[in-house]
This record gives structure tokens, sequence and C-alpha cells, in this order.
């Protein structure tokens, strides 16, 4: 059964394009057949992330006015078998589309792919809107900063309020070291607000900078982002990867509870 | 969009209408609200409904909201009145997305939320609020009466909001951004720490004060005479 899931933060500059590339990336190279929708009308991102800009010819505001067919649209990436992506307009703007045309376009996609993954602007506007609309999941995306966490506080409410009760969370940019310091929020206090499920934590990793710039997904890699986001992939497949939650893997506690877990599992 | 915010108040619900918005889009706004929420408003055929409108209703225009009205309520409930006659507060706000109002109708004048409240999320209230969850940072309850939260209280809460200085805001794990109570506003000190029992917040000679709850305290009755 197909599934359309949005990737959304509220605050910007979290990750989402690279978490919609990695997702969709890693999705697809589990068979699975794919289309990656960037619904950041005047603004798009994903196409460059995803190193497809140049193929560019239509795109979603061509494909919702009727100026081509969906099929036109579609960019077909090679290196991935059952990957596609569905760029944004770069000359139009949000306003451009309504939350009814993105219903009917997402039914289509549906109908032509396993996973639909939405790539939501930041912002809770018209751009917002019409990205949720037609999405039957979420993944909330976050940083450990008390803003970006405040953000994705009020978008829980906003989906919440539109009936989308299933979002789960991905913590984005984590930094072990400065948790231990005591210097960046840990999960315990951001799942403590923000009280939803957690699909993955992604570790800070320059790494992602640099495939961002070359335009190849880092979750091909075995960088320690790429490895997390396969995790998340696996996850959202159904394969149970247990989460690493603990505050301090090397303390006292969480030994004890690694050596009870082994005896458990034997 | 915005337009339309209901209110619980002790007589019933109170819709008020944007004073600006097209008889049209109010028409729509109204429907898409009675729609979305038929969890809030479905059970409610008994209660009165005052809407208030910024302007005065045409009799075609009034029959038609009626219609929209009866489909959630007893339409013999529902009465218009005019913003001029309830003051200038009764006009809904001209800004913000319709979804930014969280505020939720009540019928006997206090509110009983099984719910997270989420940054954004508001709840105004004419008698007392319990919050059987979490009200975290950024989102707002107001009450005229006492503020109960069975949770973390990590937002903004205003008890005794018409002036009651004998009204308390009570919670689980009270870390509140902001306090009020009256005309009182209080901030938690910078070093605060999480207590783990929960705590009380009353006004005690002039200023707010935290203590921990103790049902059986001596200080409870006291509370009341400040």
């Amino acid at each position: 059964m197909s599934q359309v899931i949005v990737v959304t933060s509220g605050k910007g500059g979290v990750g989402k394009t690279t978490t919609t590339a990695n997702l969709g990336t890693g999705l697809a190279l589990k068979g699975k057949r794919v289309v990656l929708v960037d619904t950041d009308i005047g603004l798009r991102n994903l196409d460059v992330v995803m190193g497809l800009e140049n193929r560019i010819v239509y795109d979603l505001v061509d494909v919702v006015e009727g100026t081509c067919r969906l099929k036109q649209a579609l960019i077909r990436d090679k290196r991935y078998e059952g990957l596609m992506l569905l760029p944004a307009a770069q000359t139009r703007n949000k306003m451009d589309v309504n939350p009814e045309q993105m219903k009917t376009l997402m039914q289509e996609l549906r109908d032509n792919f396993d996973y639909v993954i939405v790539d939501c602007p930041a912002g809770i506007e018209q751009g917002f809107v019409n990205a949720v609309a037609g999405a039957d999941d979420a993944i909330i995306v976050t940083v450990p900063e008390v803003s970006a966490v405040r953000d994705a506080d009020r978008i829980i409410g906003l989906l919440g309020a539109n009936g989308l009760t299933s979002a789960r969370l991905l913590i984005n940019r984590y930094n072990q070291a400065m948790v231990k310091k005591g210097d960046m929020l840990d999960t315990a206090d951001i799942l403590d607000i923000l009280g939803i499920r957690l699909l993955g934590i992604v570790p800070e990793d320059q790494a992602i900078v640099r495939s961002s710039n070359l335009g190849e997904p880092i979750v091909t890699t075995a960088n320690p982002a790429g490895q997390a986001y396969q995790n998340v992939v696996k996850r959202m497949l159904g394969e149970d990867v247990p989460l690493a939650v603990s505050k301090d893997d090397t303390g006292f506690i969480a030994r004890m509870r690694r050596i009870f877990s082994r005896n458990k599992g034997a | 969009m915005n337009g339309i915010v209901f209110k619980g108040t002790r007589g019933g619900i109170e819709v008020l209408f944007d004073a600006l918005a097209p008889f049209e889009a109010m028409k729509q706004e109204l429907q898409k609200k009675l729609t979305e929420n038929p969890r809030f408003f479905g059970k409610r055929a008994d209660v009165r409904v005052s809407a208030v409108v910024g302007r005065e209703l045409l009799d075609r225009e009034k029959e038609e909201l009626l219609e929209i009205f009866g489909e959630y309520f007893n339409a013999n409930g529902v009465e218009f009145v005019s913003a001029a006659e309830t003051g200038p507060k009764a006009t809904a706000p001209l800004n913000g997305d319709a979804t930014d109002q969280e505020t939720l109708p009540e019928v006997e004048g206090s509110m009983f939320l099984f719910s997270t409240l989420r940054s954004g999320q508001k709840v105004e209230c004419e008698g007392h609020i319990v919050v059987m969850g979490d009200v975290n940072p950024g989102a707002q309850l107001v009450a005229a009466g006492n503020i109960v939260v069975l949770g973390a209280m990590r937002g903004m809460a205003h008890a005794g909001a018409l002036g009651d200085a004998g009204a308390v805001v009570f919670a689980l794990n009270l870390q509140p951004t902001q306090l009020r109570i009256a005309d009182m506003i209080a901030i938690a000190p910078k070093d605060e720490q999480k207590t783990g029992y929960p705590e009380i917040a009353h006004a005690y000679q002039g200023k707010i004060e935290i203590i921990p709850y103790d049902a059986g305290s001596p200080g409870r009755k006291q509370m009341r005479n400040v």
C-alpha cells in the first residue's frame, strides 16, 4: 500500500530537504518505487541536493496547471532504480497552487509509487498547508535547539488539527559530545516536550555538507549520518532497529542496561 | 483564513465572526469549523449559541447561518447579537490562521481538556481550566478561575484573569514560561531546577508565590483569603 509522507519542521535549515533526499534514496535502494516531491515553490532545493537540477524541464506547477502531463515532469534518477523527482517551480510562488490541487496530485502519484515523500517548505503558511494536504503521515525534523523544538511543537499541533496524528520525529545534527557537556538538549528532553514517537537520530556529520553540494545523498555511504539514515529507512519499512536514546552510553546505568538487555536477548 | 472564534461562556457558546469578512466567506468558515471539529460540537444540541457579528445581518443571511448551525445545535437556542451590544471585545481577531485559535467551547463555564496543548494553542475560559496533558512552551491558558494541569505546565498560565487574586495555578510539574494571577506577573528564576513534585502558585502579599502542594496543609484554606 502506498504512503504519502510529508517531511516538515516549521523552522528552516534543520535538514528537511537533506532528510527527504536521503530517505527517498534509501527507500529506492531497498527496491521501493519512490517519488520525491519538492513543494518549496520559489525556493526549490531538493533538485540541487539530488544533483538533478540540470534535468528539469517541467515542474509541479506545470503539472497542476495542466501545462504538461505528470510523466513529463517526473525526473528519473538514473543512479537509483525506482527513484523519481517532481521538482518545484522556481519562478512562481506558493499561492499558485492550492490544497485541493495538491490532493489530486498526491492521489495520482500514490497510484504509481510505493512512497511519495513530500519536502515541505519552512513556515506555517500556504506552502505548509499545500504540502500537508493529501499526506497520510508526517516526519517532523528538528535539531537539538530550543527554537527548533518549539517550532516542531507548533507543527505537531497544526498537523493534529488537520487530523494527522501519527507524526514521527527525526532529530538531526545531534552532537553527542555537546550533549555530554550539557551544552545541547538531549533526546530525552526533546521527547519529553514533543511527546511523539522517535523515528531516528542523525548525528552531526561534516560529510553531509559535502554530499549535499555534490548532489550525492549520504545514505549511500558508510559515514555516521549515512548509517543513521539507513537505520531510519529500515524503521520506515518496519524493521526493528534499536534506537540509542540513552543519555550517556558509557555510564554505569547504561552499562547495566546493556548487560540486562543482552541477557534478555539470549 | 481568519474569521471565526468559538468561546465558551457561562451561558453556552459564543461564536465571534470577523466583522470585515464577506458573508460567503463567513458561511464557508463556519461550515468548515463545525465539520472539522464534530467532536467538540457533536453532542451539544442543547447548548445556547450566541452568534456575535460585527454588523447587522439581513434576514436572509440569518436564515442561511441558522441552517448551518441547525445541523449541530438546536436552532431555537441560537441568537444573533450585534457586536456593538457586547462591546469591542466581541469581534474576532483580524490576523492569524484559523487553526491558530484553539479556543474551545464549553458548556458550564469550566473546561476539561484531554490533550496536550502545544505551542501556538490558546485556551480561554470564564471558569476553571483542567488539562489532562502537558502545556508546552508557547501555549497559553487564560481562566477567570483556577488552572489545574495534570502534567507539565511549561507555557503561560493566567489564573483569575478577570481580577480574582485568590485564583491558583496547580501543576504536577510546574515550570511555566510565565505565570499570571489577576494583575500580577511572575517569571521563573533563571536557575530554576525541576522539582519532581506537584506545586501550586498563589498570590501572597501582592506577589506570586510557588509552594509545594500539600493537600493537608493549613495554608490551603488561607489561600482564598488574599
